[in-house]
């Protein structure tokens, strides 16, 4: 099976994106995405984890027996997790407080699992590279725009910064757990209309 | 994978897969952990700031004999304003942790302030937002035993009014503030009463 580097890396943020069209990972998805910044953070510590765990996984895929891979993986993500926690809590302790549980919560993430899985035990370290940063791009991008939706209408603000003015009104909601599945399912509904269009207008393109 | 792995080989394979592991977390943690310790300390101080009315400098104080560690909170006309300390104990989830600020000569807490807590979101967190729990300790007796009492029932100083539907919670805060009390309150004392007469 050959890839194509360019294919490799755009798939995991729009085609194929983890969040808007596979649907995994919607744990952290829900649940720290109030604010841009805890969405950012979560995404870029996700990622992270991510492309390091990839690129170990696809450099010792010759070397990992097949019936022990998953233990392999595990413990691979699980000390890439760690790490993680112990350079957040180093970066700022703030943003630790506000990601909480879910930092560790990474290693149970089934993007990263997954990508290790189906991709990273079967390809080489660059192609693997590629993949990993195209699914983790895309899950800060899903996730940010979540965070920015959620921020700006719950809470008035994006990243902190008021954007309507004094007289607005927040729409509590957006900041609770609720609104977290309203935006996941408008965001969704957006994503498949923008896929329809461009899939009938390729097939229109293709039959003139 | 076509051949047979053999017990041996999947059994070295994950010890290696262990020992890389263990390296790198250790690593980590050497090279984060002052780093981490400076970040605390950044985050209790700010608190420290922030839970003492009306400070605006405040230094750090450690009792060697007692290994007692705490603020003493100076205002702007450079006077005593009161002292922070901290408290911890069990809550209901985790561990909570609390900064608070005392103040001598009138032997009241002032100043209230959770630094860490994983108490349930949305009922035992409110320790640390709920405006009528934390107005108890803007004014809070310590003559006598502190005692969590239900909401709405507070009729004496040293009482803490406490949070419907988060008994558990309300009563942990009581319960490691007396407990920070009693270890603390006479190694303050002394040093209090020192800085107060030659400030």
């Amino acid at each position: 099976m050959q890839h194509r580097s360019s294919d490799v890396f755009l798939a995991g943020l729009w085609k194929e994106n983890p969040v808007f069209v596979h649907l995994l990972g919607m744990c952290p998805t829900l649940a720290v995405t109030n604010s841009v910044h805890n969405a950012l953070g979560m995404g870029v510590a996700t990622a992270c984890v991510l492309i390091a765990s990839s690129l170990i996984v696809s450099l010792l895929r010759k070397w990992i027996p097949h019936q022990i891979r998953i233990a392999a993986y595990v413990t691979i993500v699980a000390t890439f997790v760690t790490v993680a926690d112990y350079l957040i809590q180093a970066l700022s302790i703030e943003l630790h407080k506000a990601l909480g549980a879910f930092i560790s919560l990474i290693v149970v993430n089934c993007i990263i699992l997954g990508r290790a899985e189906a991709f990273a035990s079967k390809n080489q370290p660059g192609l693997s590279f590629l993949d990993a940063l195209g699914s983790g791009l895309g899950f800060t991008f899903a996730l940010t725009c979540m965070g920015a939706l959620r921020e700006a209408l719950g809470n008035g603000t994006l990243l902190g910064h008021p954007i309507f003015g004094p007289h607005f009104q927040p729409w509590v909601v957006m900041a609770m757990p609720g609104g977290g599945f309203f935006t996941l399912g408008i965001l969704l509904l957006l994503v498949n209309v923008i896929n329809e269009q461009i899939k009938r207008s390729r097939s229109a393109r293709e039959g003139t | 994978m076509k051949a047979q792995c053999s017990s041996l080989r999947m059994a070295l394979t994950l010890v290696a897969i262990s020992i890389w592991s263990g390296t790198m977390i250790v690593l980590t943690y050497n090279l984060t952990a002052p780093l981490i310790a400076k970040n605390q300390d950044t985050l209790i101080r700010e608190a420290a700031l922030e839970v003492c009315p009306n400070a605006v400098r405040i230094n750090p104080v450690l009792d060697s004999a007692s290994g007692v560690r705490f603020f003493l909170a100076w205002d702007k006309d450079s006077s005593l304003a009161g002292v922070a300390m901290e408290a911890d104990g069990k809550g209901f989830g985790d561990r909570v942790r609390v900064l608070y600020a005392y103040n001598p000569s009138i032997q009241c807490i002032i100043g209230f302030k959770v630094v860490e807590s994983k108490e349930t979101p949305g009922i035992g967190d409110r320790i640390s937002s709920d405006s009528s729990f934390l107005a108890n300790f803007q004014n809070l007796d310590i003559t006598h035993p502190l005692v969590a009492v239900k909401h709405g029932h507070k009729s004496q100083p040293w009482e803490i009014d406490g949070i419907s539907g988060a008994t558990i919670s309300s009563k942990a805060v009581a319960k490691l503030l007396q407990a920070s009390v009693e270890t603390r309150l006479p190694v303050v004392q002394h040093y209090w009463e020192v800085h107060h007469a030659a400030p």
